[in-house]
């Protein structure tokens, strides 16, 4: 089993490893090195799967509980700013735009909570950008809760390397953002599956594992120009978009519906490509991020 | 209290596994992949409720309410038809066909349910 014992996060001193990364001296480096409480990191160590210039912030009164996060952090090519309280966060979110944001429950002053809303109403952060409530008493459990709040997902202390490496790869960016479907939303999807991300997960793959048969099919009732039969399957291909959040890929098959149920057998092939390559996009898509 | 049997008919596994996720917990819950495989459940299994997708191929929506409506058992079992935003047309022809209501997919968890309980009585 892989060790991953962070042990610091409330404040308790032990030694910290990660993987066989023994953690105790590098914290004490960091210490040495860094003085104020926000700074930019520039320095990864390897890329791993993000684009150029992703800036993560971790808002979180305990310096210690920053270093570990931003140590984790730092196998992947972001830019890390850290705030030690939610004022602090605030004026860095009016410098920067960020695309993952992580809040400590409990801070003096500001709370977790109270840092989202200011963050949001004051600090012009976008409902877009994922915001993740961390804390000693979050569990996994809790998302649920959390997102109603307005959270993207939540990381209890200390850290647990699946649960962390799984939140990391569902909300940073991708470094192949043009081949990310069309309007696809992952949160919007997720509502449809009122919050379940195990099936919600499956699926995704499940439309994925069906592609290429529906695929072949529509060509198959293409060539007959067979509409009516074409216009059913389309018509569940853009039902089963919607309700998966792929919002690109459900507007293409209405309008090739439409066109099927309209018995229009040249617009429908005018417009085959154009949905066949979204769906395909979306199909890899699914399948690499959530199998 | 012995949960309420549900049986959904939708051409669509994901639609399926979709009503299947917001339903489980407060019903027991089935589903068909066609109309004619929802009639023999429907022939061979106590049902208190279906969810009926129209546009389904070979026997469409229409053509599955009309054969459960034509066996004297089923003839008042309560159907909800399931059916896009942009099918009004679908939506006045379900309501005149005699069933119990609508809900436009994907399906809004509290609304499905709510419609559901109502349908039921409960």
């Amino acid at each position: 089993m892989v060790q991953f014992l962070i042990g610091f996060w409330c404040g308790c001193a032990a030694s910290i490893l990660v993987g066989s990364i023994a953690f105790s001296g590098k914290i004490k480096q960091y210490k040495e090195e860094r003085g104020a409480e926000s700074k930019k990191d520039v320095k990864p160590e390897r890329t791993e799967h993000c684009p150029n210039g992703t800036s993560v912030l971790l808002v979180d009164d305990s310096k210690l509980s920053r270093t570990v996060m931003r140590e984790i952090l730092a196998r992947h090519e972001l830019d890390i700013f850290e705030a030690g309280s939610g004022a602090e966060s605030l004026r860095l979110v009016k410098e920067h735009s960020f695309d993952l944001i992580f809040i400590d429950q409990h801070m003096p002053g500001m709370n977790g909570d109270e840092t989202l809303q200011y963050l949001r109403e004051r600090g012009g952060v976008s409902v877009d950008v994922p915001v993740v409530a961390v804390g000693s008493t979050v569990r996994k459990e809790h998302e649920e809760a959390y997102r109603g709040k307005g959270y993207a997902a939540c990381l209890g202390k200390p850290l647990q390397e699946n649960r962390f490496n799984e939140i990391l790869a569902r909300l940073l960016p991708k470094e192949e953002k043009d081949e990310q479907p069309a309007d696809f939303s992952y949160r919007k999807g997720l509502t449809n599956f009122d919050g379940n991300e195990e099936v919600y997960r499956e699926t995704l793959v499940l439309f994925a594992d069906l592609w290429e048969e529906r695929k072949e099919q529509l060509r198959q009732f293409l060539e007959e120009e067979n509409m009516p039969e074409y216009a059913i399957l389309i018509h569940a291909i853009k039902g089963d978009a919607r309700t998966l959040g792929a919002e690109g890929l459900g507007e293409l098959a209405y309008a090739q519906e439409l066109q099927a149920k309209a018995e229009d057998a040249e617009a429908v092939e005018k417009g085959f490509a154009k949905v066949m390559s979204e769906g395909d996009k979306t199909a890899k898509y699914f399948k690499q991020m959530y199998s | 209290m012995v949960k309420k049997r549900i049986l959904a008919i939708d051409d669509s596994i994901i639609a399926l596994k979709q009503l299947q996720n917001i339903l489980e917990k407060k019903f027991e819950f089935a589903g068909a992949t066609s109309g004619l495989a929802g009639l023999k459940r429907l022939d061979s299994e106590p049902f208190d409720l279906v969810l009926l997708d129209i546009e389904m191929p070979v026997m469409d929506g229409f053509a599955t309410l009309t054969s459960i409506r034509q066996r004297e058992r089923l003839k008042d079992l309560p159907i909800i038809i399931l059916t896009g935003t942009r099918h009004k047309d679908k939506v006045i022809k379900g309501i005149t066909s005699g069933v119990h209501g609508y809900v436009v997919k994907p399906a809004d968890s509290e609304l499905l349910i709510s419609k559901i309980e109502a349908a039921l009585g409960l």
